[in-house]
């Protein structure tokens, strides 16, 4: 078949549209949510630009990294979003202001009325979401999931090693470090809360490409006690990778 | 009772065990935990804060009329992104004028294909072509701009703020640069009479 390219025209945009839709072969979204994929995933997003742009989003998605100028306007959102959905949470805490119930859907205010209702006089009053203050890698927490320190989102330069919060009852962590399609770069084991760059990854961290980090950490026995978690760095365009 | 170390899934299997009031509790603090994570991609995706709070609502009103029936076939972020991720090509199709999908294709757990042999074959062929070209020719960040472009209609400026593009020019460069690197590649597959 005739692919018509570059996509100048109506009809050759409208194929381009059909072919970078999701395929038969494409991976579900859960499958690209993982961390780690299996070789034939692997094949499979290398060649799909569908699923490798899907599985970048979806990482970014989760790691859920602040960028330049947007915290006060992201937080503002988020705050909103909570009040519009749980006043009462909110409502004793502090005067309501911004974008009120009456600048609502109706839809939404009918629905939000239904639940009121069906909750009957249920009020709670919470503390408001804490602001995640990275903390003393060398600290120990007790958490349900390892958590990432460093590096995460958008860098200025390749880093020096990675690092996560050291977990309670964790004798050794497993890192491993990975493209966006899931190919595996290095991996090691390590009983640190953190280890240095190896210069794979320094040379595999190219400007304005995303890669993954993944860490586990398991007892002496083997058996996990965290959640895995992972994140996603990029070094950006312009700096030149160390070891490359 | 405390659930500030229970996980999501956790939280969601309670909730589904859980009387109405405490249903109400319990999901509060399962949304508590993803806020921020849905307001970033919203503002990401509109630029406006206003109007970022408006698909952050509607995201997390989707997901409290749905989670009763959220099985659990992925995680809940998962699901969540995959709502999120609707929601914004939604609202970029009302803005535009075009017919809405319905929400529940998005709300389904996580939707996975079941075509025919038939169907798959012809259907992977008509994108292998395209998708080995693009692979071929442009880079990472080319083919994601091209993907988003092309693939979602995403404007360029959605796609800037969505993959963080700080270069001045963002999206549009790198289409630019796409569809020049692609018309240069057709010519040679056209010169090499390789064209399928």
């Amino acid at each position: 078949m005739n692919t018509p390219i570059p996509p100048d025209s109506d009809s050759a945009r409208q194929h381009w549209n059909e072919a970078l839709a999701a395929g038969p072969l494409c991976l579900s979204l859960e499958r690209l949510a993982e961390p780690a994929l299996d070789a034939g995933e692997q094949a499979h997003v290398q060649t799909c630009p569908r699923c490798h742009t899907e599985r970048a989003l979806m990482l970014d998605f989760e790691a859920a990294l602040p960028a330049d100028g947007e915290g006060a306007a992201v937080e503002w959102i988020a705050r909103e979003t909570r009040r519009r959905l749980f006043p009462e949470a909110v409502a004793e805490r502090q005067p309501a202001h911004g974008v009120g119930w009456w600048r609502l859907p109706t839809w939404a205010t009918s629905m939000a009325a239904g639940l009121a209702i069906a909750v009957g006089a249920y009020l709670m009053v919470r503390s408001p979401s804490p602001v995640f203050e990275p903390g003393e890698p060398g600290a120990v927490y007790r958490t349900a999931a390892v958590e990432m320190v460093s590096p995460l989102g958008d860098l200025d330069a390749v880093p020096a090693e990675l690092t996560w919060r050291a977990v309670d009852g964790a004798a050794r962590y497993e890192v491993r470090v990975l493209e966006v399609d899931g190919t595996e770069i290095w991996r090691t084991t390590t009983s640190s809360p953190s280890v240095a760059t190896p210069d794979v990854v320094r040379a595999a961290a190219k400007p304005a490409r995303t890669l993954a980090w993944a860490v586990a950490a398991m007892d002496a026995s083997g058996r996990p006690v965290a959640e895995p978690a992972s994140a996603t760095f990029r070094v950006a365009a312009g700096v030149t990778p160390q070891g490359a | 009772m405390s659930w500030q170390d229970a996980s999501d899934e956790e939280l969601l299997q309670a909730y589904r065990q859980a009387t109405p009031a405490d249903k109400r509790e319990l999901a509060s603090q399962l949304f508590d935990r993803h806020y921020t994570r849905v307001a970033r991609w919203c503002f990401r995706f509109t630029g406006e804060r206003e109007s970022a709070a408006d698909l952050a609502q509607n995201v997390f009103v989707n997901v409290y009329r749905h989670l009763e029936s959220f099985q659990g076939a992925s995680r809940f972020s998962t699901w969540l992104y995959t709502i999120t991720r609707h929601e914004c090509l939604a609202r970029l199709r009302r803005d535009r004028g075009r017919p809405e999908e319905s929400d529940e294709d998005a709300l389904v757990d996580v939707p996975t294909a079941d075509p025919g042999p038939d169907t798959l074959a012809e259907q992977q062929s008509r994108a292998d072509y395209a998708h080995k070209v693009l692979v071929d020719t442009l880079d990472e960040v080319e083919r994601q701009v091209f993907t988003l472009h092309y693939g979602d209609d995403m404007p360029l400026d959605h796609i800037t703020r969505l993959l963080r593009l700080t270069n001045a020019s963002g999206a549009k460069a790198y289409i630019v640069s796409a569809k020049r690197k692609l018309a240069k590649a057709v010519r040679r597959i056209d010169a090499r009479g390789e064209r399928l």
